[in-house]
């Protein structure tokens, strides 16, 4: 059906015209007419639609036939129109209800099964390639992931374009999307993790901000250790520099490759510290100089950190002791030093050695340098290895026969199974033993020992041990130079800052406390054979003393064994270099002769190649040492003797010195380094059994430990002594020390010639004459120094001891002073001191020991002591008187006190009179008080007219330029109390001066004077009256011209008379000052104050008082500014105001007018009293007067009066306006 | 040595008067004992009596200083005051100008107090008037001269020169050699 509109009719057709001529194409289903007419009803368009059933031929043919066709007087017009609107809404009702009809078909639903046939499930399509479209639905392709996705027709902005988005080439965007089952349930805010619960690692703390403490790890303390050891070795390096000995080249780069600088000196200076750090330094000197960090890591790291620690606190508490030690530590430690220094310029190998060798050495010291010197001769010889461990095991074995010859061998010893057993052992016997210092001694010697057999290269350890056993020496000798009871201490100090140290301590410690370790047990089986008794040891000493003497004498023998004592030196140079010389001899004969001593045998039974050199040194040592049981008297021989020998001491001293030999052979053996370490070592070992033995009687071992010490010293000077003595025999020996450097280098040269060494020294010891001849001085004034100490010693002693016998009575008194004395005498051995506190800290036995060597060895010097002390007395007794002369001379001159002065030259001259009679001295008393005022009044005025004249010049010239009123004060009159220059930042309240009662508060006078003014007040009060009416009106009027003519006045009076001016000014200034004053001068002078204006002020009358008190207060302000120094006008003014208001109540009471009262009052008080009228008057401002009515009937009638009168005006305005407008 | 003329005494008056206006008055006539001015060497000395007694015994060649050395006259007679006349100055001044701690040393080292440095100042202070200037602890450390009054000061940039500096304890250290 088509619609179709025709237009151009003409206005008479109808409907049925239209239906008949379309009727013959198609049916006509309905017409419309419609006719346009205008306002007048003429019609003047027609037009109609009609509904056609036509088919499309049909209606072309119509369009063809009809179209545009005239009809009726109008052409058609024939369009196909649109459908009628009421078709569409009955098509869209229609359609509507059809689909209300039909079933609503879900897209979605429909689509994803229509999906599920074509295999895709929830959108996603397994395993097929993006970009596939799905079958049966062209929209939607495969994309990423095997996803499902619509292809999209996005319409461009703007255009009209469409773009066709394909997901499948854009799938790069998409992310794989969690399906909801992973995805967890959304935490609530209040769970979510604030806090991180980090781990306990220090990773995690770090991460939350928890850092831990900062803890001294071991390893810094090693470093701290490690930098000591090193200065230390620089300052062994130094000393062995400074001893000039041929050496030094050799050392010297032995020690630059070990990285020691020269630091020695320091050591001596920082006593205690300095040594332990020395020895500890020797040790890691070792270490560095092998560089085996493995080394130091083994040896350090198990029991480093906490010995370290415990030396350390050890150290700490020794430092005082030490102080007095330097000088003979010093010597000593430069001895060590440079030993160490020649063991490390004979080989840097040594030195490695050195660290479980010089452990060995510090506790078996003669064995361990032989030990060391002999795995040295081994390593040349055989350099295996297994060598090295069984020259280990042979120095232990050494050691340990060493100990059994030998109480200080058997500490030696018991190191030695310590080392055996090494680190746990040790950590054990750390543990176990009482002493820190011991058990870390213990601990480093193990790690020592430890480390050897580890390493192959028992040389390093033993360079190492030597340097410590170096240190050890030191500390020793430290110890024993500072006096015995700090030797433990000090040996403890020494320990803490350096192992080394500790070893010596340990091995001290050891012995004494003798560590738990069986192998200590076995070493003491072993050492049971040679246990002596500490009467044994007593003896031993006497015999030392004896034969200390007789070496005194026989100090050139080097042969001699019994050298130990103060000829200990030389006679253990000189025993020494034949020891050294025996044992070099020894060394076969050791072999065949092992079982003389238990150290011969165990040396032959322990080591059979080294045991040869080894077993002889141990031989030797051990026989030396067997004596060396004996050595221990023999070293409280040696201290105390130190001149004298003794056979058995001798054969101490013979161990002992075999054991220096020892060392130097060993060291000519091995090397200079063994040599030096063992011969420290040896001393400490000597020591260390001695010490050991002293466990059992600590003071008997202290006494051995600082003969060690002194022996030690002695050694190395001995050694320089017989080389120039013996040149030869002390050339090898005298090597010890300096020579030993210069032996070790030749010796290094030829290791296998370390017998040759010995031999050889001599040709060394000729090359180094020189620096002998210097060594040889410094020992001499060592033993010099250790002499005087000594017999320092003695003195106290000997001292003490009458101190105790109480029956000193002549030179009781003296005694003390002659102490002084010697001291001073003997000032170059600071010592000395120490060393009495030492000896009086030892045990009575060495006291008694030494004290019986000295009286036998040296009863001669005593005696002379005594007597030079009883001398020094006398003589500073004079010294003394001498001096009270002179100053009693001196006095006679001086002017006495009480003459000096005019009053003084009056008494001198009133005491002539009488002469020298004592009864008649005179005394300040008799001087004339009044004399010297009149004196000094009748001097001035002349001069000071002039002045006074300059003055009054200089102020006129002042008025003249400021336009002031200046008057000079009148000298001859008190001037104004406020004019006094003071210094105000410098004035104290002082109650004893006149002037300051100014400053206090009088609270006595004003009642006293109110008392007297009261009357005056009262009389003038009731004078007053009649005049003050009077006056009052006449000042009232005054005033204002008095102001007006003031200035004018003051101008013609300026000009004319400035005298008028100042008189002025003098009476107004006082009054200001004060108003009491310028009261009763007004009251006094009414006639006056009527006349003038000033006193107008002041008219005296009681209603002018108010008047009076401005006027005061006005001018005390003025001068305030103006006189800047005068005392403050307040305090004098207090009293007085009081009084005038006392007085101004009588007044009112009397007669005034009732109201200036209150006001005065009122003025008065800037504060408020209990009965202040202000109070009451005060609340009555806030308060009606009257009632509320009342006020307004006031104010009714007061308004209609107003406005009354506001009417008035206003009329009268406008009739002015009018007027004016008018006009 | 001798007393003052009148010519002096008033030029030097008139100097002093700037920084102590009449408070001179208290300077010459002293209740604790006579003081004079004396000339010496055209520096004017502020004396006690006592000491000049004992200065008569010392030839003038030889005197080098005497008493209190309060400033010499120049050539064209005028009188400049010395850093050693502070010490009467200060107590007596009566305009007085407080500097900050910062600024002391570069006063002390001979420079102006500028505005920045100007911690305190005593009011009314007109411009050139002769100001004693104080470090903070009321430390006197010269003298000098106001180049604002104190109205101007409020109002003038942090770097203008407030006091104008005449002389300051540094000199005691750096003119070592010319005061006496």
């Amino acid at each position: 059906m088509k619609r179709l509109y025709i237009g151009g009719l003409s206005h008479t057709i109808t409907q049925k015209d239209l239906k008949d001529r379309f009727g013959k194409f198609g049916d006509v289903q309905d017409v419309e007419l419609r006719t346009r007419r205008d306002d007048e009803g003429v019609p003047y368009k027609t037009f109609g639609y009609i509904n056609l059933e036509i088919t499309d031929a049909d209606f072309k043919k119509c369009m063809t036939v009809l179209n545009k066709t005239k009809w009726k007087g109008g052409t058609i017009q024939i369009e196909q129109a649109r459908e009628t609107f009421l078709q569409k809404l009955a098509q869209e009702r229609h359609e509507a209800a059809e689909k209300i009809k039909s079933p609503i078909v879900n897209h979605k639903v429909k689509l994803v099964e229509s999906m599920k046939e074509a295999g895709v499930e929830n959108f996603h399509m397994k395993a097929a390639v993006p970009g596939t479209e799905i079958p049966g639905h062209k929209d939607w392709v495969v994309s990423k992931f095997g996803r499902v996705l619509p292809v999209l027709n996005l319409k461009c902005q703007g255009r009209n374009k469409f773009i066709k988005y394909d997901p499948s080439k854009h799938s790069h965007n998409i992310k794989k999307l969690e399906s909801s089952a992973e995805v967890p349930d959304p935490t609530p805010v209040s769970q979510l993790t604030w806090e991180m619960s980090g781990g306990d690692d220090d990773i995690s703390k770090k991460r939350r901000g928890e850092f831990p403490p900062q803890k001294k790890t071991p390893p810094a303390k090693k470093k701290k250790d490690r930098t000591t050891n090193q200065v230390v070795a620089n300052g062994q390096s130094d000393s062995v520099k400074s001893c000039g000995t041929s050496e030094k080249g050799s050392t010297v780069q032995k020690s630059n490759g070990e990285t020691r600088p020269p630091t020695k000196p320091k050591q001596t200076p920082a006593s205690k510290k300095l040594h332990t750090q020395t020895s500890v330094c020797v040790f890691d000197s070792g270490d560095d100089s092998d560089g085996d960090i493995r080394m130091l890591a083994q040896r350090s790291a198990p029991a480093d950190g906490p010995v370290v620690d415990e030396d350390e606190d050890n150290l700490e508490v020794v430092g005082d002791n030490y102080i007095p030690r330097t000088f003979f530590t010093q010597q000593k430690i430069k001895d060590v030093c440079q030993l160490p220094g020649e063991s490390s310029g004979k080989n840097e190998e040594d030195y490695d050695s050195a660290d479980t060798d010089e452990i060995l050495n510090s506790r078996k010291t003669p064995s361990g340098t032989k030990q060391d010197q002999l795995p040295e001769v081994r390593k040349t010889q055989e350099k295996a290895e297994v060598n090295k461990q069984t020259n280990n095991l042979e120095t232990d074995r050494t050691k340990a026969k060493k100990a059994n010859k030998v109480l200080p061998k058997k500490a030696v010893k018991k190191v030695f199974p310590i080392k055996k057993a090494p680190s746990p052992e040790s950590d054990s016997e750390n543990d176990d033993s009482e002493e820190e210092s011991e058990k870390s001694n213990s601990s480093k010697a193990k790690r020592t020992y430890n480390v050897l057999p580890k390493k192959k290269a028992i040389e390093k350890s033993t360079t190492p041990s030597e340097s410590d056993d170096d240190s050890e020496e030191e500390s020793e000798s430290h110890s024993s130079k500072a006096q015995k009871p700090g030797k433990k201490v000090v040996s403890k100090k020494k320990t803490p800052p350096s192992e080394l140290s500790s070893d010596d301590s340990e091995s001290y410690e050891d012995t004494s406390e003798a560590s738990a370790d069986s192998e200590y047990e076995a070493m003491f089986t072993n050492c049971q054979r040679l246990e002596f008794s500490l009467d044994d040891l007593q003896q031993l000493v006497r015999e030392s003393f004896l034969k200390g003497l007789d070496k005194d004498s026989d100090d050139d023998d080097p042969g001699s064994d019994s050298q130990q004592p103060g000829p200990n030196r030389v006679s253990e140079v000189l025993g020494i270099e034949p020891r050294v010389t025996a044992a070099k001899a020894p060394v076969p004969l050791a072999k065949t002769g092992n079982g003389n001593t238990p150290e011969e045998i165990l040396a032959a039974i322990f080591e059979e190649d080294d045991s040869d050199e080894v077993s002889e040194k141990k031989k030797k040592k051990g026989k030396k040492k067997t004596n060396p049981s004996t050595s221990l008297p023999a070293f409280q021989g040696t201290k105390v003797l130190l001149a004298t020998s003794s056979q058995s001491a001798g054969q101490r001293s013979l161990k002992r010195q075999v054991e220096e030999d020892g060392k130097t052979e060993t060291s000519t053996k091995k090397q200079k380094h063994d040599r030096l370490g063992k011969t420290v070592a040896k001393p400490s070992e000597t020591k260390g059994t001695i010490r050991p033995r002293s466990s059992d009687s600590e003071d008997t071992t202290e006494a051995p430990a600082l003969k060690l010490k002194t022996t030690s010293k002695a050694k190395a000077e001995k050694k320089r002594v017989p080389e120039a003595s013996s040149t030869s025999s002390s050339s090898s020996g005298s090597s010890s020390l300096e020579s030993e450097p210069s032996a070790s280098r030749s010796v290094p040269a030829k290791k296998t010639q370390k017998a040759e060494v010995s031999k050889k020294p001599q040709s060394a010891g000729a090359v180094v004459d020189a620096q002998q001849q210097d060594n040889q001085k410094r020992l001499a004034a060592q033993e010099q120094r250790q002499k005087e100490v000594e017999l320092q010693k003695k003195l106290i002693q000997e001292a003490l001891a009458k101190l105790d016998s109480a029956a000193n009575g002549k030179h009781h008194i003296k005694f003390s002073s002659d102490e002084e004395d010697e001291e001073e005498q003997t000032s170059p051995e600071p010592p000395n001191p120490k060393k009495t506190l030492f000896q009086n800290s030892q045990s009575d036995e060495e006291d008694s020991s030494d004290e019986e060597s000295s009286a036998r060895g040296k009863p001669g010097l005593k005696d002379k002591k005594s007597e030079k002390l009883a001398a020094s007395n006398l003589f500073d007794d004079d010294d003394d008187d001498d001096d009270d002369e002179e100053k009693r001379d001196g006095d006679r001159f001086q002017i006495k006190p009480q003459f000096e002065g005019k009053a003084g030259a009056k008494l001198m001259k009133l005491q002539s009179r009488f002469g020298t009679d004592e009864r008649f001295q005179m005394d300040h008393r008799f001087i004339d008080s009044d004399d010297e005022e009149p004196e000094i009044e009748l001097s001035q005025p002349e001069k000071e007219c002039e002045l006074v004249e300059e003055k009054k010049k200089s102020l006129d010239i002042l008025n003249s330029l400021l336009n002031i009123n200046v008057k000079p004060s009148d000298p001859n009159k008190p001037t104004a109390k406020g004019k006094t220059f003071r210094d105000i930042s410098a004035l104290q309240y002082d109650p004893t001066k006149e002037e300051h009662v100014a400053f206090e508060t009088k609270n006595d006078k004003p009642k006293k004077d109110s008392k007297l003014a009261k009357k005056k007040k009262r009389k003038e009060a009731e004078k007053l009256p009649e005049v003050s009416g009077e006056m009052y009106y006449d000042v009232s009027m005054d005033m204002k011209e008095v102001f007006g003519i003031s200035k004018e006045e003051k101008t013609e009076e300026e000009e004319k008379n400035v005298a008028w001016d100042k008189e002025e000014e003098e009476t107004s200034q006082p009054m200001a000052v004060d108003p009491v004053m310028v009261s009763s001068h007004l009251l006094t002078n009414e006639e006056e104050a009527s006349s003038g204006f000033k006193f107008s002020f002041f008219g005296g009358d009681t209603a002018a008082e108010t008047n009076t008190e401005k006027e005061e207060y006005r001018i005390e302000t003025l001068k305030g500014a103006k006189v800047s120094w005068q005392v403050d006008p307040r305090f004098q003014d207090s009293s007085d105001e009081e009084e005038e208001e006392e007085e101004e109540a009588k007044e009112h009471t009397d007669t005034i007018t009732p109201t200036e009262a209150p006001l005065a009052s009122k003025k008065a008080f800037f504060f408020f009293q209990l009965d202040d009228e202000r109070l009451k008057e005060g609340p009555k401002a806030f308060c009606r007067s009257s009632k509320l009515e009342d006020q307004r009937e006031e104010w009714e009638e007061k308004r209609t009066g107003l406005i009354e009168d506001y009417r008035k005006k206003h009329k009268d305005a406008r009739r002015k306006l009018r007027t004016s407008q008018r006009n | 040595m001798r007393p003052l003329t009148d010519d002096e005494t008033k030029t030097m008056f008139e100097k002093l008067s700037k920084y102590i206006g009449e408070n001179i008055k208290l300077l010459v006539d002293r209740p604790d004992g006579t003081y004079c001015f004396r000339l010496h060497n055209d520096r004017v000395y502020y004396i006690s009596e006592k000491i000049l007694k004992l200065a008569t015994n010392i030839s003038r060649d030889k005197l080098v200083s005497v008493g209190t050395c309060f400033g010499k006259f120049t050539k064209t007679i005028k009188f400049r005051l010395h850093i050693t006349a502070l010490d009467f100055l200060a107590p007596y001044a009566k305009f007085k100008v407080w500097v900050k701690p910062g600024q002391e040393q570069s006063f002390l080292y001979g420079n102006h107090v500028l505005k920045s440095g100007l911690g305190r100042i005593t009011e009314n202070t007109n411009q050139y008037q002769g100001v004693v200037v104080y470090s903070m602890a009321d430390v006197p450390l010269g003298f000098g001269v106001a180049a604002k009054s104190t109205q101007e000061c409020r109002r003038v940039d942090p770097m203008s020169i407030v006091v104008f500096h005449q002389a300051d304890i540094g000199e005691f250290i750096r003119c070592e050699d010319t005061l006496t």
